[in-house]
């Protein structure tokens, strides 16, 4: 033992404990992340719990738990829950749901006061539009034409045969809405800019009134031909509406004090489940459901429920405009550095410059970009071009286009570094090679130099994406939003709305753990949400380390 | 690379034109493209530097138009001026309200009031733009000017008149040498003078409208203030919202009355605030919390009033600043209506513009001829001064007075504030707020944050590195290295999140049972040693060298178990059960739940792969000879380590801790959701922090462009850009330097 000591074998011994527990952390919070994340879609059951409160009046709770705790002692201890001991004295996060009913999502249960715990096997979960779940147990719906079923089977049955087509119909007013009502809108407002534009040149004296006055007299006619379509649409909107209001089902559900019985539209169910009942092969189709949910459809209830696509598509775009901007001139700056520049001092202190501009706290890059792109470029390109619109800015205010310049300028550095070390590590012999048979200097970077070192600006692409992807201080003073109702790419000309905000992932996070009230509700959202950026990050950062991989031994094999 | 230029002139003569003209653009294109992406990224910096510039730039003041008015009505006694600083106006000695265009001189509009009256004093409040002025005969008149103009363009004035919007009488035979008078916040008229005799009266009328039946009822009321000291009062001033009344007397005391029920005022308190000095103005600052007073030896000085619980009234009149001194007596103090700016002028005529906040005096007004008056235009950006010259109008430019060195990084003592204090603080409910903006709590912060999170990772990156560098198997290494390199790419918005909402509570619930086992982790190497041991001989032989991590890794999860289990007990036995009652009663301390060990924790692990990354790279490349020769010496794979490996690779390690430094200083996420974001200056590990990055990202959207607050961001912004800018580079050139001194060995 004396040896083993004097040997320092024990202090080996101690730095691999540490290397262990960096390895446990990252393990760990990934097993975290990945786990509460995929538990999300989980259908938890439906428990019928009934309990006392302090005056020993029986309650009753219906509804899915979330979690459990430990109840700290001092709660124990003033409670007075003396006969239950330490592993018993848990308390729960039952989700009761019925927000619209009860007032409150959540409750506390202490497990000491449960005196009956069950599982009702036709115990009903509606996810609703809004006002969150609904927890209880069919008992009627109504159709038109004087269709009511009355029992809780046949109810469940027609509730299955018209859901689909009720949500359809949803789909369709909804569809209405947004397209079609949103194009005429959008056609209004295009007018009136126009409207606007004329009477801005009409100030500035380039344009005779009475141009003027022939314009607005078109301009005027076209919108009130435009808002009588406006008016069909919203006929067409209440028709299907009325239509739908006819389909409703009657729930019970369990208030503390007792039944109650509530009518729910149809059309405002989500979806509806029995996961008591569910079978193996249910719960796997009910979890790719919500799992496709999740990344394709638009969030509900404050972002809450529903899917991220809106923030997915938000990232996407964002991080591709970034490269767009970041690569190209990134090479450029790379191939300047070392194929053009000459080498010596000044060169040495820019390339340190650049490298440590990586370093540089992303929030100040953020305040770069808000103070020259968003008020100085923006605030100018406003001036210039859109002054009609003034005082309401157009690019004068965070935006999709703002965020990427920022995170690009980010990135760069990124970018330069990684092609850099490509172009370094281009054997000279190979260029040699292209000038002993000729080629100018540009061929040979065009031919030679670049297609050899594509690999590693790849990797530095990706690299820079995984980076950019995961910021998140910049994008909120840059045009990052919580909720963006007009996505930054749709079917109106121009296509690309790049003045306009955008949803992001990473934001999405922080908004929605730290920036709602209902953080228990939500708190499964986050994780999911969490989940869907490392996948996206990791898998970017897998692509660059095997590409770097390759790259390396690519090299090897061709190196002097 | 660029060897071939010798050549090139060769070359170029048998190459085709078109090829030579495409290498010729290109390299013109690639120069230009790539010195422009370096300029752009060098412009970050300049640009962030000239946002901050307009903080720094010393007020100006310029002359912009001057008036000569008939004196046939009189002489005019105090001025006024409209927001746009168009129109001038004021009470001249035979009691008349005139109003001048300052552009042309012309009279716009003039009402005479019981002429042959002559004036005994008059005061003007530029804020509501109203005159109060009392004649010999002790009437007293409150009159307002109501300018109206044209709303899209404002520099056409369509008609100016006065409205008399008080009037009140004093008792017969008494002559008013002072007079103060204000539209209150809630719409009455307040009306304080002094008389020659140093009696002190307050007037007071509010009109109000009865909802129902429509009929205006207007109360009046007047009083003398009870005075109980023999001193006399020689001046007096009254607040924005009717409730206090301040006098001055020859003694350099303060009196203090409450007129709130203007039918009862009440004598409050009495403070000496200069040792037998005749005060000769007094006046409130905006937002009347401040009073501004000024002696007859012409020295400025402002107090404030600070709770003070011994007291009866529950506060207290302190000093605060003491600013640049007339050589002559004070004969008036005039607001500024937007900033905490003040005017003082002086018998012979010496006007200077002081900030309270900074106790500086920012400029002086100078008029051809002695100044008799000086007011400030309604928006604080210009001043009107009454000299024997006639009328003088000023723009000043001072943008950001509230700003200097020793705001951002000095102890400022503020309003309300008992002593000068590190305080940040940029907005408040009210327009009359005074802008807080000491950096120094958030540089704390900052330090602070990156304190614990070094504390944190660099043991655990640094051990970690020399393991996986020096001892651990290479097939471990290539395990290691790319987990280290994903906990890298994990976006910090992550690791904030599961810090604050996983972490937080859970390290509330169990931070006995947590401390254990961080206590308890050391030891977890004997269970280890104890597991290798028992395994047989043979088989812990032919492992090669550097496998004990398959060991630690079951003792470790060991030792965590026995420390989820002892700290309940450890609880109960050392704090009784519940720790943060043990802490809050003995030591005093409260438990936040986002505190500095989440904080120290969460952007440790984000640190983490920076530092491991770097010191292993330095540790790893240490030349083989030189660890060779060790080991051939007899010395074992610990003494190798420390003797010869470790002070060789020092330099990089020492620059990876300053590049994780740096890191954790620019974070800005993870301090944004793990902490509560309060700029406090503890040093505590159970409170939270506001950094200088956390701050700009919660303050910046709020910030009005290029405002006050915008620019101190931006100097904060700076500050960081030069903090890591500057320690990256350091580290950069040490490992620079390291690694041609492992290319000399």
């Amino acid at each position: 033992m004396k040896q083993f000591l004097r040997s320092g074998d024990l202090f080996i011994w101690l730095t691999g404990v540490f290397l262990g527990i960096c390895l446990l952390m990252i393990s760990g919070l990934l097993l975290l992340i990945g786990l509460q994340g995929i538990a999300q879609f989980h259908p938890r059951e439906v428990h019928f719990i009934e309990y006392q409160d302090q005056e020993g009046n029986r309650l009753l709770a219906f509804g899915q738990i979330y979690s459990s705790e430990q109840i700290p002692p001092d709660v124990l201890q003033q409670k007075g829950f003396r006969g239950a001991s330490q592993r018993e004295a848990r308390r729960y996060l039952v989700r009761v749901g019925n927000r619209d009913i009860f007032g409150e999502d959540f409750k506390w249960i202490m497990g000491p006061t449960v005196t009956r715990d069950t599982l009702l096997a036709n115990a009903l979960v509606l996810e609703r539009e809004e006002n969150g779940n609904a927890y209880g147990i069919l008992t009627t719906l109504r159709a038109p034409r004087g269709q009511h079923f009355e029992t809780e089977l046949d109810a469940w049955r027609a509730f299955e045969r018209f859901h689909p087509l009720v949500r359809s119909l949803v789909h369709e007013v909804r569809d209405i809405e947004k397209r079609e009502m949103g194009e005429t809108n959008d056609a209004i407002r295009s007018l009136r800019l126009e409207l606007r534009l004329m009477e801005y040149e009409l100030e500035q004296g380039r344009l005779q009134p009475d141009q003027f006055q022939e314009a607005q007299r078109h301009i005027d006619a076209e919108v009130s031909k435009l808002e009588l379509v406006l008016a069909r649409q919203q006929d067409r909107i209440d028709s299907l509406r009325m239509h739908l209001a006819e389909y409703e089902i009657g729930l019970r559900v369990y208030a503390p004090e007792g039944e109650e019985r509530v009518r729910i539209p149809l059309a405002s169910i989500v979806r509806a489940y029995k996961p008591n009942i569910m079978s193996v092969s249910q719960t796997i189709a009910f979890y790719g459901e919500k799992v496709w949910e999740f990344v394709s459809d638009d969030p509900r209830e404050a972002n809450a429920e529903g899917g991220v696509f809106p923030a997915i598509f938000g990232t996407v775009l964002m991080v591709l405009l970034m490269s767009l901007a970041a690569v190209p001139f990134g090479v450029l700056a790379a191939l300047y550095l070392r194929e053009y520049a000459k080498q010596g001092l000044l060169l040495r202190i820019v390339r340190i410059a650049v490298n440590n501009l990586a370093g540089v706290p992303s929030i100040v890059f953020g305040m770069f970009g808000l103070g020259f792109f968003v008020y100085f470029v923006g605030g100018g390109v406003d001036r210039m071009f859109f002054p009609e619109r003034l005082p309401n800015p157009t690019y004068g205010t965070g935006g999709i286009l703002w965020a990427s310049l920022t995170l690009a300028l980010l990135t760069v550095p990124v970018v330069i570094v990684a092609t850099e070390e490509a172009l370094a590590a281009i054997p000279r012999g190979i260029r040699e090679g292209s000038y002993a048979l000729g080629a100018t200097k540009w061929d040979t970077i065009r031919r030679v130099v670049l297609p050899s070192a594509t690999p590693g600006i790849m990797t530095g692409t990706i690299l820079a994406m995984a980076r950019g992807a995961g910021e998140v201080a910049p994008l909120m003073i840059t045009g990052v939003v919580k909720l963006a109702t007009e996505m930054p790419f749709d079917s109106t000309f121009p296509f690309f709305h790049l003045d306009r905000k955008f949803m992001h992932l990473g934001f999405h996070i922080y908004d929605v753990g730290f920036q709602t009230s209902n953080v228990e509700a939500n708190i499964g959202m986050v994780y999911t949400t969490a989940l869907l950026l490392i996948i996206i990050i990791l898998l970017l950062n897998l692509t660059a380390i095997t590409l770097r991989a390759r790259l390396r031994r690519k090299y090897r094999l061709v190196g002097f | 690379m660029n060897k071939t230029t010798a050549s090139d002139v060769e070359r170029n003569t048998l190459t085709q034109p078109s090829r030579r003209l495409s290498d010729r653009l290109a390299t013109i294109l690639i120069s230009v493209g790539g010195t422009g992406v370096i300029l752009v990224v060098a412009a970050i910096f300049v640009f962030i530097a000239y946002e901050t510039l307009p903080l720094w730039i010393p007020p100006s003041i310029e002359h912009s138009s001057s008036l000569k008015p008939s004196d046939t009505l009189g002489t005019l006694h105090v001025v006024g001026v409209d927001e746009y600083q168009l129109v001038a106006y004021g009470v001249t000695s035979r009691g008349a309200l005139v109003a001048y265009d300052l552009r042309n001189s012309r009279m716009l509009a003039v009402e005479l009031t019981e002429s042959s009256d002559t004036l005994s004093a008059a005061y003007s409040d530029v804020q509501e733009g109203t005159v109060t002025w009392t004649t010999r005969s002790g009437r007293i008149k409150v009159s307002k000017i109501m300018v109206s103009r044209n709303p899209a363009q404002p520099e056409s004035i369509r008609g100016v008149s006065f409205k008399e919007i008080g009037s009140f009488q004093v008792p017969p035979g008494i002559v008013i040498k002072k007079v103060v008078g204000k539209q209150l916040r809630d719409g009455g008229i307040g009306t304080a003078a002094l008389s020659d005799g140093g009696e002190v009266y307050y007037f007071h009328s509010r009109t109000t409208e009865n909802r129902i039946t429509g009929k205006t009822v207007e109360e009046r009321s007047e009083s003398q203030l009870p005075v109980s000291t023999d001193e006399v009062i020689s001046c007096v001033a009254l607040d924005h919202v009717g409730s206090k009344v301040v006098a001055g007397t020859d003694r350099g005391a303060l009196l203090v009355w409450n007129v709130q029920d203007p039918d009862e005022p009440t004598f409050v308190e009495r403070t000496e605030v200069r040792e037998g000095d005749t005060l000769s103005a007094v006046e409130f600052l905006l937002g009347d919390q401040t009073v501004i007073v000024g002696s007859v030896r012409g020295t400025v000085r402002s107090y404030t009033w600070v709770a003070d619980t011994l007291s009866s009234i529950g506060r207290k009149l302190v000093f605060l600043n003491t600013f640049n001194s007339h050589s002559s007596r004070i004969e008036s103090i005039t607001i500024s209506p937007r900033s905490k700016s003040f005017l003082t002028l002086s018998t012979d005529g010496e006007a200077l513009l002081h900030y309270q906040t900074t106790a500086k005096t920012l400029l002086q007004v100078e008029t051809p001829s002695r100044l008799q008056f000086a007011a400030f235009s309604p928006k604080g950006d210009g001043i009107i001064a009454l000299s024997n010259d006639g009328v003088t109008a000023f723009r000043i430019d001072n943008p950001h007075p509230e700003v200097s060195m020793h705001i951002l990084f000095g102890r400022v003592q503020y309003e309300g504030y008992a002593e000068p204090t590190y305080t940040w603080q940029s907005s408040g409910g009210t327009d009359d707020f005074e802008p807080k903006f000491s950096l120094m709590p958030l540089l704390f912060g900052t330090m602070k944050g990156a304190f614990y999170a070094l504390l944190f990772a660099l043991p655990l990156a640094l051990f970690a590195a020399i393991y996986t560098a020096l001892f651990a198997h290479p097939k471990i290494k290539n395990v290691v290295k790319p987990t280290v390199e994903i906990m890298a790419a994990l976006p910090s918005v992550v690791i904030g999140f599961i810090a604050a909402l996983w972490f937080a509570p859970v390290l509330e619930q169990s931070f006995v049972a947590i401390t254990t086992t961080a206590v308890l982790i050391p030891l977890s190497v004997l269970p280890g040693i104890v597991l290798w041991k028992l395994l047989p001989a043979k088989l812990t032989h032919r492992l090669p060298a550097g496998s004990e991590l398959l060991a630690i890794f079951p003792s470790l999860i060991l030792i965590g178990y026995a420390g989820y289990l002892l700290g309940p007990w450890i609880e109960q036995v050392l704090f009784d059960g519940n720790y943060r009652q043990w802490l809050y009663e003995v030591l005093g301390v409260t438990y936040d739940q986002r505190n500095s060990i989440v904080v120290g924790f969460a952007m440790g692990f984000a640190v983490i792969p920076i530092i491991f990354t770097i010191s292993e790279d330095a540790l790893s490349s240490v030349p083989q000879h030189l660890t060779a020769g060790s080991l051939a010496l007899g010395a074992t794979r610990w003494q190798t380590a420390m003797r010869v490996i470790l002070p060789t690779a020092s330099p990089g390690i020492f620059s990876a801790a300053m590049i994780g430094f740096g890191r954790a200083v620019g974070e800005t996420m993870i301090v944004l959701m793990a902490t509560g974001n309060t700029p406090l200056m503890n040093w505590g590990p159970f409170v939270g922090m506001r950094t200088l990055s956390a701050n700009i990202a919660v303050e910046i959207p709020e910030a009005p462009h290029l405002g006050t607050l915008y620019r101190v961001l931006f100097v904060s912004g700076l500050l960081l850009f030069l903090f890591t800018f500057v320690i990256n580079t350091v580290a950069e050139l040490i490992r620079q330097r390291l690694r041609q001194r492992y290319s000399t060995i």
